[in-house]
C-alpha cells in the first residue's frame, strides 16, 4: 500500500525547533523506503508522524487513498519495530507475539496458526516459551519483528531496528528483514543513520538534513548523482577539494591542478570564476602506474 | 563506505605543484609502487562533481 506525505511540518517548543520542514513524498506500494540522515535531522519524527505517535502542525498523511493524518496509531494498519525491541519482559515469546492479536480479538485457533507461521518466517520456531531475557539481541529483534508482522499490517515501520546489535548480528538481521520484506511484498519504511545499511537494504532512500529532504533516489542515484554537497559527502568518505571554475568544463583545484569537471545535477549553470567544492571519490581516482606521461584535462600527476 | 574490490586498494597521493594536496585514490592491488614514487592518475571527468561553494 502506498504512503503519501504532503507538506508535512512538525515543530516543538512553540515553533522554535523545526523537526520536520515541508516534507512531501510518495512511497510506492511494496517499496522498501528508508529515511537516512544524521542525528536530529527529522527522520524519526517523520516516522512517528506516519505511525500516529505524533501529529503534524501542518500537512497531511495518506495510507493508500485514506487520509490518516490525525488518526490514532491503531486505526492506521501500520506496525512499528523499535530500536530497543520494546518486548514485554514478563511475557514469553508466544505471548508477546499474541498480544496484538488478543487486543484485536482474533480467534484462538487463528492466533495459533498465525503465530506458528510468523515464527517460521523469522526463524524462531521452538523458542515460543522463552522469555525475552533468555534470548540474544538478534533473537529479541526477530520477536519484535514477528509481533509487528503477525497483525498483518499494510505498512511496516522500523526505527533504527539494528542499532543495538553487534556488527555481525546486524548484518544477519538486516538480510532477514530484507528477505521477509521481499517475501511479503509489504511496504516498509525504515529509519537509519547508517548509510551502508540504507544503501544495502533500500529500494529508495530519502536523505534528510535539518528537517527537510535533501534528495530522494535509489542508492545508485544518491551515490553517483548527488544534487547537494551534503548528500555527496554523506555517502562514503569522498575527497572534497576547493576549486575555481575556469569555464568550458574545466576547473583549477588546490595546488594549481587543472581538471575537467561535471557540474552536479540541479544546479544553476556555472560561470567563470565561481568558487567550487569538487567531490571525487577515491575509487574514481585510478593510479594507472608509474608516471609515463601527464594527460591534460582529466588527469593529474602525483606522488604515492 | 568505500567501493573497493579485491582487485584494488585505497592509497594516499600527494598532488599539486608542490605536492601539497593529499587525496585518496584507488590503485590496483598488484601494482608495484613505492612511497615517494611519481604516478599517473586517471580521473574520469564524469566522476569529478562540482558544486557551487
Amino acid at each position: 500500500m502506498k504512503v503519501v506525505l504532503k507538506d508535512l511540518r512538525k515543530t516543538y517548543e512553540g515553533g522554535k525547533v523545526v523537526a520536520v520542514d515541508d516534507v512531501s513524498l510518495e512511497i510506492r506500494d511494496g517499496e522498501f523506503f528508508s529515511f537516512l540522515g544524521p542525528s536530529g535531522c527529522g527522520k524519526t519524527t517523520t516516522l512517528r508522524l506516519i505511525a500516529g505517535f505524533e501529529y503534524p502542525d501542518k500537512g497531511s498523511i495518506f495510507i493508500g487513498d485514506e487520509e490518516v493524518t490525525f488518526k490514532k496509531p491503531y486505526e492506521r494498519n501500520t506496525a512499528m519495530v523499535f530500536q530497543n525491541y520494546a518486548l514485554w519482559p514478563h511475557m514469553t515469546v508466544y505471548e508477546n507475539i499474541a498480544y496484538g492479536l488478543k487486543i484485536r480479538k482474533v480467534r484462538e485457533e487463528e492466533q495459533r496458526k498465525r503465530i506458528r507461521e510468523v515464527l517460521e518466517l523469522v526463524k524462531l520456531t521452538g523458542l515460543e516459551n522463552r522469555y525475552p531475557t533468555q534470548l540474544s539481541g538478534g533473537q529479541q529483534q526477530r520477536v519484535a519483528l514477528a509481533r509487528a508482522l503477525v497483525v498483518q499490517p499494510k505498512v511496516l515501520l522500523l526505527d533504527e531496528p539494528l542499532s543495538n546489535l553487534d556488527a555481525k548480528v546486524r548484518i544477519e538481521v538486516r538480510e532477514e528483514i530484507k528477505r521477509i520484506q521481499r517475501e511479503l511484498k509489504i511496504t516498509t519504511i525504515y529509519v537509519t543513520h547508517d548509510q551502508e545499511e540504507a544503501m544495502s537494504i533500500s529500494d529508495r532512500i530519502a536523505v534528510m538534513n535539518q528537517g527537510r529532504i535533501a534528495q530522494i533516489g535509489t542508492p545508485e542515484e544518491l551515490y553517483f548523482s548527488p544534487r547537494e554537497l551534503f548528500v555527496a559527502s554523506f555517502f562514503g568518505k569522498p575527497n572534497i577539494l576547493d576549486g575555481i571554475y575556469l569555464g568550458e568544463g574545466k576547473a583549477e583545484i588546490q595546488g594549481g591542478v587543472e581538471m575537467g569537471i561535471t557540474p552536479a545535477a540541479g544546479q544553476k549553470e556555472l560561470e567563470r570564476g565561481d568558487k567550487l567544492k569538487i567531490v571525487i571519490r577515491p575509487e574514481h581516482i585510478y593510479i594507472r602506474g608509474r608516471l609515463l606521461q601527464i594527460r591534460s584535462g582529466s588527469s593529474a600527476e602525483g606522488s604515492s | 563506505m568505500r567501493m573497493f574490490t579485491g582487485d584494488s586498494q585505497e592509497v594516499k597521493v600527494a598532488v599539486g605543484k608542490d605536492r601539497e594536496v593529499l587525496i585518496y585514490a584507488s590503485a590496483p592491488s598488484d601494482l608495484p609502487i613505492s612511497i615517494g614514487e611519481e604516478v599517473e592518475l586517471e580521473i574520469p571527468e564524469s566522476r569529478v562533481l562540482a558544486f557551487r561553494a
